[in-house]
């Protein structure tokens, strides 16, 4: 237990300090001087319109609900892939069947056009 | 040594679901949200069920907080989204009634249940759930495959309709 | 000495120490070398000027971006804005956890190995994302909302990608997939069309995680400014950069490892580390060569070539592969290596 998990743990612990340390060292060592326009948010130069908070296509959501199906369903093929080998027939069908209804799945999507972005 | 870390990892884990509840910024409880979910699945590892520890983070903190999050920047109205914590005294009775409500029967139900481990536990290893999946659970797994298609169909419907409406413009 | 090495702290920090540093040391340095490769591929010399051929440039460019002034935007999100920085370093670096560099070094010997890999590949979209929101940025919310939605969707035909490998051996074990293909050949080979496929499939969606070239539509400066990073100075905007090429540089890792034989060489010329880090560092250099030569996507031409292509072609590999373990070449070899050579004639 201790053996695998330290090693991987000293590895994010030295990864964020690295990622701290040259954080705090650049906000020691550089210059501090804000000024109204530097604090503005960036525009290309001009004043900035309205806020941040524009109205998001729902798509976006979309492509989350598309997500969380999706990779619901192939992660729980792994457990399968990793003893398919001593399943034989039955798990082969098994599989299949499932895989099945995620390519229906997915051909619904395309069809109701659930997958076009262009417009 | 393991009770040290359990006892860490417990406490960020209860830490990280204050800052859930406490929270007036929607955006910061979802991320303590996230935050919650991948502690628990460190619990998960200390009970040596890694499989479990590893879909519990690609599903719940890669999918579910995605959507949480897709979900806030959908319906916001104003720059942050803040929610009202409203210390009022009732309502503050009922959810700690509920709450202990809730934890009583978890509690008992947790207490009542044969076979669960209570500390680290033989590993649970993938082979047994994939077994358990293709043989005594087939059908349910397989039922699964077509709720998680109907869920789909729904979020579709759900999105198209709002889709056709006067405001689905937005940037890409 | 042996004693005191064997202690699983020690242990731990030494493994720690070595993989990040080494990682770090090699990613500060491939920046030198893709500045020089994309100036000779424009009839360019790259940078000359900072130490002999300009090898100390990193230097001076982390030097450089130390010195600049720290920025927060007004109304930013100050503890997210400040958090995001560090914390994209941490889940770019996190898969590097579970590599097998050789037979024996190997951080975490994980048997989901490759599930973790996975997780930390979907774990690097927040950070971007939060850097998005944090800004309080047009430019930069925009960025952060196509990173996520084009992190996820590439997450599943990266699943599916790896789930080829472990269909093929019969393990979720990292280690486990090299030492198969010690036995049986590289996947790349060995299961002849559906694991090279599967190899593409896998680097182009890692590409499309990491935010490489043709998929870098978060940053895409010629519409979004410079994306999630536009409200970030100096060592901020350092540690989002060093972060992206320190991602490509651990998907290198792991391409090598699940597709290409690890550790595994050509006739036992060198020890198996040495040939695990010359086939991760061709890999990243093929990145390089993949960004100077091509151009970005379109941010929905991205989404249909994800959703509409990969994705069904990412399920048919999956079918291939287990139909091919099914009818033949590697049937039955999970528990004991058997000795029968994979059959080539059984397609």
């Amino acid at each position: 237990m201790l053996e695998t998990y330290l090693p991987m743990l000293f590895i994010f612990v030295i990864a964020l300090t690295i990622g701290a340390v040259m954080f705090f060292g650049g906000q020691l060592i550089g210059p501090k001087n804000p000024t109204p326009e530097k604090m503005m948010p960036f525009e290309c130069g001009n004043d900035s319109q309205g806020t941040a908070g524009v109205r998001l296509n729902v798509k976006f959501y979309l492509t989350a609900i598309l997500f969380v199906v999706f990779d619901i369903e192939v992660v729980f093929i792994y457990p399968w892939a990793a003893l398919f080998k001593s399943l034989g027939w039955t798990g082969f069908a098994t599989m299949l069947a499932f895989i099945a209804a995620l390519l229906i799945a997915l051909a619904y999507c395309w069809k109701k056009g659930a997958l076009e972005w262009e417009s | 040594m393991e009770q040290i870390g359990f006892g860490i990892i417990s406490a960020c884990l209860l830490g990280a679901a204050l800052g859930v509840v406490t929270g007036k910024n929607l955006v910061h409880s979802v991320l303590w949200l996230a935050v919650t979910l991948v502690t628990t699945a460190a619990l998960y590892v200390f009970l040596n069920a890694t499989f479990l520890a590893g879909i519990q983070v690609i599903l719940y903190t890669g999918g579910v907080i995605t959507l949480m999050l897709f979900g806030v920047m959908l319906t916001r109205r104003d720059e942050r989204v803040m929610v009202e914590n409203e210390q009022n005294g009732r309502r503050l009775w009922i959810a700690a009634l509920a709450a202990l409500g809730l934890f009583a029967l978890l509690a008992a139900a947790t207490f009542k249940t044969p076979g669960l481990p209570r500390t680290q536990a033989e590993p649970t290893t993938t082979d047994a759930i994939g077994r358990a999946f293709l043989t005594e659970h087939l059908l349910a797994f397989e039922v699964l495959s077509l709720l998680l298609l109907a869920a789909m169909v729904g979020a579709i419907v759900l999105a198209r309709r709002h889709d056709a409406g006067a405001d689905a413009r937005g940037g890409l | 000495m042996d004693a005191w090495l064997s202690n699983p702290f020690v242990h731990g920090l030494v493994y720690g120490v070595v993989v990040v540093t080494a990682l770090m040391t090699v990613t500060a340095w491939s920046i030198w070398f893709e500045r020089k490769f994309a100036g000779r591929m424009q009839s360019r010399t790259g940078p000359t000027l900072v130490g002999p051929y300009g090898l100390l440039q990193p230097l001076a460019d982390a030097l450089k971006l130390l010195q600049k002034e720290d920025i927060v935007p007004k109304d930013a999100d100050r503890v997210l804005f400040n958090v995001a920085p560090p914390l994209t370093v941490l889940f770019a670096l996190g898969a590097a956890a579970v590599v097998p560099w050789g037979p024996e070094q190997i951080a975490a010997d994980l048997d989901v190995g490759v599930l973790f890999i996975l997780a930390m590949g979907g774990m690097v979209v927040f950070p971007v994302w939060i850097a998005g929101w944090a800004s309080n940025n047009k430019y930069a919310l925009l960025g952060g909302m196509r990173s996520v939605a084009q992190g996820i969707s590439y997450e599943i035909p990266l699943v599916m990608a790896a789930l080829v490998p472990v269909v093929l051996c019969g393990s979720m074990s990292v280690s486990d997939i090299v030492r198969f293909q010690l036995e049986h050949g590289w996947l790349i080979y060995s299961a002849p069309v559906v694991g090279f496929l599967a190899f593409l499939l896998f680097f182009l969606a890692s590409l499309a995680e990491a935010n490489r070239i043709p998929f870098d539509i978060p940053e895409a400066e010629s519409e979004l400014v410079a994306g999630v990073t536009t409200e970030y100075t100096g060592m901020k905007f350092g540690l989002f950069y060093l972060a992206e090429y320190l991602h490509t540089l651990v998907i290198s890792a792991v391409a090598s490892a699940l597709f290409l034989g690890g550790w595994g060489g050509i006739g036992g010329l060198a020890p198996g580390l040495h040939w695990m880090v010359l086939k991760t560092l061709l890999l990243f250099g093929a990145i390089f060569w993949i960004r100077w030569t091509l151009l970005r996507f379109r941010a929905d031409q991205l989404m249909t070539l994800c959703w509409k292509y990969l994705v069904p072609g990412g399920l048919a590999l999956v079918m291939a592969a287990a139909a091919w373990v099914h009818w033949g070449a590697f049937a039955g070899t999970t528990a004991t290596p058997a000795p029968a050579p994979a059959e080539q004639g059984a397609r």
